[in-house]
């Protein structure tokens, strides 16, 4: 267990170096914490880069691994030293116009302060039962669901038990486990295993836990350096209450840590577009968070195209073309180690997916071109999102963001937030790989009501927590709501404190 | 309505789902495993000292993988089970795995194609060998 703990700690500190090294200086405490949580979920999938590497070193793996691990911190250590900013730092995504500025919104009156304390109680009240009910799922269900283990924690057994045939996961009589499959889940998992010694299901249910949390704690602290802790609490509300959270979160899955990079990405990317300083740090750590997305799962890799083309858009319009070309060059340098590394499995195991493989361009314009399939995804959608999430919170999601189209037009604002690029580039990016996943079902190989069945909360859960900080980042009604004074006196305590 | 009502309304309604969910869970039956993947895994994993240097092993069950979800689960529990082994979907290997519903038909197949009982850890669930030639 000491080892596990120093494994953890040793992938924390890369992840928070790298964070350091790319993310301007935190300026109040709620950015350490969202710079802590992206450190999280960065430092295990760099982690994973040493893993694999050293499965080819020594045909295997053992606890000498850790010494590669430090070597990279050692490495990273030298290299942010050389590359130390001295100029100008500003905090991660700090809010260019003054009219978002919490300071400007108005002072609470008392009945305010009652619904901030009936909100803050409504949020612990959720956690508290999602965190309960992620647990009895925890409980019930150690080995998690059906593609647990079948196929994410079979592989990781695999990397973890079969020392120099580990390469058999991969083969040609593990087709129908789809080894072309990405390898951060199963490499974060058998990597500690490797240094526990055993294949307890603690770890999965570890790993899962650490993702779901992180994920949680990035949406809460990204909206909150936005838009203050009573739109944080709110935007955590909906995310802990979805119900495919507590599932996918217990079926120990890879999409909640595809969930955690696509947010993370999208965070970084909003602070890129929205920095005044640096910028192409900020692009590059989007770029680092899409490529380890890529490298989770295959959605990933749509996810990172999205990203570069909506970085060019988005660039284009506010700074022009030649910035534009440069800021996708930048994205696409930080996505790089871990697309090299997608791109070395994929060469070296398989790159046949069960979707693509053998058709032609002709067969995929027959089904885009064929009205039943809309009618059959329209049916399917229409019938499983219920499941997914609740009806109730999208009607009143729906309508706050009809609150905020009418608030952006009322007298003293102005549509600012609607075209403000920070929104922009994060809603294209969510919009372009949303239009891929529709896509895929229109011409998928499967049967269509079969494949949305069961995958179709999956891939909403990809994209729910981005969803969400786009929306209560850009919700342009929530703007005016007053800060609760109590929070206040907390971060003001907690700024005095860390002086 | 202001935007900090609906924001009460929304966090409000979100507890109440939470709860919803955590008393679902908590009240039936549906936290638990309905593939009872542990029960599979216990089963199968009793099989590992029997392949041990065995790094590929065959299937052979009383009906074929794909013929029941029941089937499919069978097979796939059996591979994450006897992991470093590679448990394929056919039997054309020296050493095979069987996961029949009796003894009696693991007996009959065992008669009909000469092979040999290396161990066997519960009714028609056996590693079986294809005598050398």
């Amino acid at each position: 267990m000491i080892l596990v703990t120093l494994g953890l700690l040793l992938s924390f500190a890369i992840g928070a170096l790298v964070v350091w090294m790319l993310a301007p200086r935190p300026q109040s405490p709620v950015v350490v914490v969202l710079q802590l949580a992206l450190a999280l979920g960065i430092g295990l999938a760099l982690t994973t880069l040493t893993h694999f590497i050293a499965l080819h070193l020594f045909n295997g793996s053992d606890a000498r691994l850790l010494l590669l691990d430090a070597a990279m911190l050692i490495g990273l250590c030298v290299v942010s030293m050389v590359t130390n900013r001295s100029g100008p730092s500003e905090d991660m995504g700090a809010i260019v116009s003054p009219a978002d500025s919490t300071e400007f919104t108005p002072r609470a009156s008392e009945r305010d302060t009652l619904l901030h304390r009936i909100i803050l109680a409504g949020t612990v009240i959720a956690c508290i039962c999602a965190a309960t009910s992620a647990l009895s799922l925890f409980i019930g269900r150690p080995h998690g669901n059906w593609d647990a283990w079948a196929m994410w924690n079979m592989r990781a057994r695999f990397l973890f038990l079969a020392g120099p045939d580990w390469r058999l996961t991969f083969g040609e009589e593990m087709t129908g486990v789809h080894p072309d499959y990405p390898l951060l889940q199963p490499l974060v998992v058998s990597r500690l295993w490797v240094l526990l010694g055993d294949d307890s299901t603690i770890i999965p249910r570890l790993t899962s836990s650490l993702f779901t949390l992180a994920t949680a704690v990035v949406l809460f602290t990204s909206v909150a350096r936005l838009r203050g802790m009573v739109v944080a609490c709110v935007a955590l509300t909906i995310l802990v209450s979805s119900p495919v959270v507590a599932e996918e979160a217990a079926s120990q899955f890879a999409d909640m840590p595809v969930a955690f990079y696509f947010l993370a990405a999208t965070v970084a990317l909003t602070s890129a577009v929205n920095a005044k300083f640096g910028i192409n740090r900020l692009l590059a750590l989007a770029g680092l968070c899409a490529g380890c997305a890529a490298w989770t799962k295959n959605e990933g890799v749509l996810f990172t195209a999205a990203l570069l083309v909506s970085t060019f858009v988005v660039m284009c319009k506010s700074h022009g073309l030649r910035r534009a070309i440069k800021s996708v060059i930048v994205v696409l340098a930080g996505a790089s180690p871990m697309l090299l590394l997608v791109a070395a499995a994929k060469l070296s195991f398989s790159w046949k997916n069960d979707l693509f493989h053998e058709r032609g361009m002709s067969h995929l314009l027959a089904l885009l071109t064929d009205a039943s399939r809309y009618r059959a995804f329209g049916h399917w959608f229409a019938e499983l999102l219920p499941g997914i999430i609740s009806p109730w919170m999208l009607s009143l999601m729906a309508l706050l963001i009809v609150m905020s189209g009418w608030t952006a037009r009322s007298p003293g604002h102005t549509l600012e937030s609607i075209r403000n690029p920070h929104c922009l580039a994060a809603a294209l990016t969510l919009t372009l790989v949303a239009l891929g996943y529709t896509l895929i079902y229109l011409t998928t190989p499967h049967d269509i009501g079969w494949h949305l069945r069961t995958s179709l909360s999956r891939l909403i859960l990809h994209l729910w927590p981005s969803l969400l900080f786009v929306i209560f980042s850009g919700a342009s009604a929530l703007r005016a709501c007053p800060q609760n004074p109590v929070w206040h006196r907390l971060i003001a305590g907690a700024k005095q404190f860390s002086r | 309505m202001s935007a900090l009502v609906l924001a009460t309304v929304i966090t409000l309604t979100g507890a109440w789902l939470s709860a919803n969910q955590m008393l679902t869970l908590q009240n039936s039956d549906a936290s638990g495993d309905p593939y009872r993947a542990a029960e599979g895994d216990a089963r199968f994993a009793t099989l590992r000292p029997y392949l041990k240097d065995v790094r590929v092993a065959g299937w052979m069950a009383s009906r074929a993988i794909g013929a029941s979800e029941a089937d499919e689960v069978a097979h796939s529990q059996a591979r994450y089970a006897i992991v470093p082994t590679l448990l394929t979907s056919h039997g054309d290997h020296d050493t095979i795995v069987t996961c029949f519903d009796t003894d009696a038909e693991l007996d009959a197949a065992m008669a009909r194609d000469h092979l040999e009982l290396i161990g066997k850890t519960s009714p028609g669930v056996a590693v079986v060998r294809r005598p050398a030639k």
